[in-house]
C-alpha cells in the first residue's frame, strides 16, 4: 500500500555523501521529512528515499547545513513514468483509444428485449421499434424512453400499456395486451341537422328501432339502395335499421390447377451482423464449382437473424437466408378434389364479401353451368346493419 | 512527555517511538538519541528501513538493546 501511494505521490532514490551522513537525517527528521529505505554504504555514504517535492523544497539547505554531498540516484513515480514514455506517443495514444472504444461501445444499443403479451405482439412490437429507426448500433442517448412508449402504445391498439427502459447497453420493452373496442364510425350528417335514413344496399327490411324520425318503409318489404326508411320530418333521424343482405360468389370447377411446388434446390447465403449492420459475405463466383451456379427466377425465402449470447445480447451474430427454388406445375385433380378446391375458393370469396357484423342466417350451395364451363355458387343470407344518415334534398 | 517506547519483533525487527534523531549508524550498531539518553541497537547487518521524527524501524539480527547515560 505504502509503495503505491509513494509510486503515486513520486520518489526519489539519494545518495549522501559527506563527513557526518547523521546530522543531515536528524535534520531532515527535525523538518518533517519522511525517509525510508535508509541503507548505510559506508561511513560517510548512505542512501534514502524521499518524496519528490519534500527533496525540491529542503534538501539543498539541509545539505549544506550538514555539509554533505546529495546525488539522485534514482527516481521513481507516475510523473517520471509519464515523462519517460511522452516521447513515445502511439503508446500514450494506445489506452486512450481504448477508452474511447469503451466509452463508445458502452454508450450504444447492444440488444432489444419484449416481454409481455403473446408472440405475435413481441414481433409486431419489434418491427414497429425497427421502423421507428431504433435499432442496434444506435446511441443510448438518442432514445427517448417516454417518446416510444407513447409512439408504440399509439400504433398498436392491441396494447394496453407500454414500458420502455434503459438497462444498460438494452432496450427493455414491457409491453400488455388490453381490449381493443373499434370507435364506432361517426354520422356523415352533423348531429344538428336534419336527416333521413336510407338504407346503403339492396335488403329485406328485418327489423327497423325508431328513436326519432318517422318510418316510411314497412319492416318486411324490400327496400333499395338509397330508400329512405326512416324519415326525419325537419330532425335528425336516429334509428337502427337491420335488413337480410343476400351475398353470392362463385368459382370454376377445373379440372386442372397450378400448384407452386419446391424443386429441392436451395441457397444458402449467410451474412455477419455487427451493431445491427449487415455485412454480406461475398458470393465466390469466380470459383470453379461455383460457375453454373445462377440466382433462381422464382423461389420462397427463410431469413433468420442470431445474435451471439444465451439471449443475443451480444451486438454481433450471423444472418442466414435460405432460398428455396419453386416453380409452377400443373396438376390433375379429381372431381371431388375440383369440386372441394371451387368450394373453398367460393367460400373464402364470400367470407371477403361478408360485412364483419353481419350474421349468416342461412347459405345454399350449388352448381351451376354457365357458358359451357361450371360453377361452385355458394349464396348466403346475412342480417346486417344497413341503415346510413342521408341529408335531406331542399 | 516524549519518553521512548521500544518495541522488539523477535530478533529481526525493532522499532522505536519518539526518538530524537541518529547519533551514528552502521551495520554493526546503530545509537539513537532520545529523552532518556542514546539507545543502542547492537546486532548484525543492521539496516534502518524506515524513518521520520517520531518513529524509527530497524530490521537485521539484533543482539542487543541498550541505553548509554
Amino acid at each position: 500500500m505504502y509503495k503505491v501511494l509513494n509510486y503515486i505521490q513520486n520518489y526519489v532514490e539519494i545518495k549522501i555523501t559527506g563527513e557526518r551522513p547523521q546530522k543531515f537525517i536528524n535534520i531532515c527528521l527535525r523538518r518533517r521529512i519522511a525517509v525510508w529505505k535508509l541503507t548505510r554504504v559506508s561511513d560517510t555514504e548512505f542512501t534514502m528515499c524521499m518524496l519528490s517535492s519534500e527533496y525540491v523544497k529542503n534538501i539543498r539547505s539541509a545539505a549544506a547545513k550538514a555539509g554533505v554531498k546529495v546525488k539522485i540516484i534514482k527516481k521513481e513515480g507516475i510523473l517520471y513514468t509519464f515523462r519517460k514514455y511522452k516521447a513515445r506517443k502511439a503508446l500514450a495514444l494506445l489506452p486512450l483509444l481504448l477508452c474511447a472504444v469503451f466509452v463508445l461501445i458502452s454508450s450504444t444499443l447492444w440488444n432489444i428485449t419484449v416481454e409481455g403479451a403473446d408472440y405475435g405482439a413481441q414481433q409486431n412490437t419489434l418491427k414497429l421499434v425497427s421502423e421507428l429507426g431504433i435499432k442496434r448500433g444506435m446511441f443510448m442517448s438518442n432514445i427517448n424512453s417516454r417518446a416510444l412508449a407513447e409512439e408504440l402504445l399509439s400504433n398498436q391498439n392491441n396494447l394496453c400499456w407500454v414500458g420502455v427502459k434503459k438497462r444498460g447497453m438494452t432496450l427493455h420493452i414491457e409491453i400488455a395486451e388490453g381490449t381493443y373496442y373499434e370507435s364506432k364510425k361517426a354520422d356523415t350528417v352533423p348531429a344538428k341537422e336534419p336527416c333521413d335514413i336510407a338504407v346503403s344496399k339492396d335488403c329485406l327490411l328485418y327489423k327497423v328501432i325508431v328513436e326519432q324520425g318517422q318510418q316510411v318503409t314497412e319492416t318486411g318489404n324490400t327496400a333499395l339502395k338509397g330508400q329512405v326508411v326512416v324519415a326525419g320530418e325537419g330532425k335528425h333521424a336516429k334509428a337502427s335499421v337491420s335488413g337480410i343482405v343476400w351475398y353470392k360468389a362463385e368459382a370454376v370447377i377445373e379440372n386442372e390447377i397450378d400448384v407452386l411446388t419446391y424443386t429441392g434446390e436451395e441457397i444458402t447465403e449467410k451474412s455477419l451482423l455487427f451493431f445491427g449492420l449487415k455485412i454480406d459475405s461475398p458470393r465466390w463466383k469466380w470459383l470453379p464449382w461455383n460457375w453454373n451456379k445462377k440466382d433462381f427466377e422464382s423461389y420462397n425465402s427463410i431469413y433468420t437473424e442470431k445474435y451471439a449470447g444465451r439471449e443475443g445480447e451480444f451486438p454481433f451474430g450471423v444472418a442466414k437466408l435460405t432460398k428455396k427454388e419453386t416453380v409452377w406445375e400443373k396438376k390433375e385433380l379429381s372431381v371431388e378434389e375440383a369440386i372441394k378446391t371451387a368450394g373453398e375458393k367460393a367460400d373464402a370469396a364470400l367470407d371477403a364479401a361478408v360485412p364483419d357484423d353481419g350474421r349468416i342466417l342461412k347459405t345454399k350451395r350449388e352448381i351451376i353451368t354457365k357458358n359451357g364451363l361450371q360453377y361452385y355458387c355458394v349464396t348466403a343470407e346475412v342480417l346486417e346493419e344497413v341503415g346510413v344518415t342521408v341529408s335531406v334534398e331542399n | 512527555m516524549r519518553i521512548p517506547s521500544i518495541r522488539l519483533y523477535g530478533k529481526r525487527k525493532a522499532q522505536i517511538l519518539t526518538h530524537k534523531g541518529i547519533k551514528s549508524c552502521s551495520d554493526r550498531h546503530i545509537e539513537i538519541f532520545s529523552v532518556a539518553g542514546v539507545i543502542c541497537v547492537c546486532g548484525r547487518q543492521l539496516e534502518i528501513t524506515e524513518i521520520n521524527d517520531e518513529y524509527l524501524c530497524v530490521k537485521g539480527v539484533i543482539e542487543s538493546i541498550s541505553y548509554k547515560t
